[in-house]
């Protein structure tokens, strides 16, 4: 798998000795690891980039991980990505573009790309072709009150999200016109989201 | 599967929030307690803690 650490990169014209890593393909041990050491290292004074390239998402563990290593490193952060992101890795964009923190910037992609944005799940024990959401475990189930902790936070997420593409703006989220509804596009993402389906997003560059 | 498209022009609006720590701190707080939780819940059944992917497939 490529990714991880990788070039460091000074450019003449930036204050900042810029160090561009690299989260490839998946968030998992193998390509956060190397990413959280590098944060809980780096020193004052310092720029990170972090690129995110066509990363298909992964672990909500290692997500969290990397999330808290960003927000504690003492380097300035710059979040760039490439082609597509996907579940996790469109989380940690997401993150520090609705969230921001004073040392860390999610900015948007220099091409055309895509994001894919949905509740975490849990997969099947042997067959990862089934999975599940949180709502699927018994009420009362301690198991379940923990998992819907964990997805109360990617929905407040998906709630910044909305404002931040203007939902407290609609007035009508269905109109009715020569007897045929319509219903508002975000009205459509929201509905999408909540059905535990997947919300894919083009992302255009400045 | 619903896809839907953006503007950019939603996207490159400059934030209303002023960036803080204590939003994100707040959040990794959460989360840390709700895993602490599952961890605990899990350990008294004799189960495996499920672990939550967020992943294309």
């Amino acid at each position: 798998m490529d990714g991880g650490v990788g070039v460091a990169v000074e450019a003449a014209n930036e204050e900042l000795q810029r160090t561009i890593v690299e989260l490839c393909s998946e968030v998992s041990v193998e390509t956060v690891e190397p990413l959280v050491a590098a944060f809980e290292k780096a020193e004052e004074g310092t720029l990170i980039e972090l690129h995110i390239k066509h990363n298909g998402g992964g672990d909500v563990t290692q997500l969290f991980a990397l999330i808290t290593a960003i927000v504690h490193t003492k380097a300035k952060v710059e979040i760039t990505f490439g082609r597509y992101i996907m579940s996790a890795a469109a989380t940690l964009w997401l993150w520090f573009l609705l969230w921001p923190v004073p040392h860390v910037t999610s900015l948007m992609p220099l091409k055309h790309g895509v994001l894919m944005y949905h509740r975490p799940r849990k997969q099947c024990f042997g067959n990862s072709d089934y999975y599940c959401f949180a709502e699927s475990f018994k009420d009362g189930d301690p198991v379940k009150e923990s998992l819907l902790q964990k997805i109360k936070i990617f929905d407040e997420l998906f709630e910044s999200l909305l404002e931040k593409l203007g939902w407290s703006a609609v007035t009508d989220a269905n109109l009715v016109i020569e007897d045929v509804g319509y219903t508002h596009w975000l009205q459509h993402l929201k509905e999408a989201y909540y059905d535990n389906k997947d919300c894919v997003i083009p992302v255009f560059p400045v | 599967m619903k896809t839907f498209a953006l503007s950019n022009k939603a996207f490159n609006t400059p934030s209303e929030h002023k960036p803080s720590l204590d939003v994100s701190l707040e959040k990794l707080r959460r989360y840390k307690e709700a895993d602490n939780n599952l961890q605990e819940a899990c350990i008294r059944l004799g189960i495996q803690a499920p672990k939550l992917v967020a992943s294309s497939n």
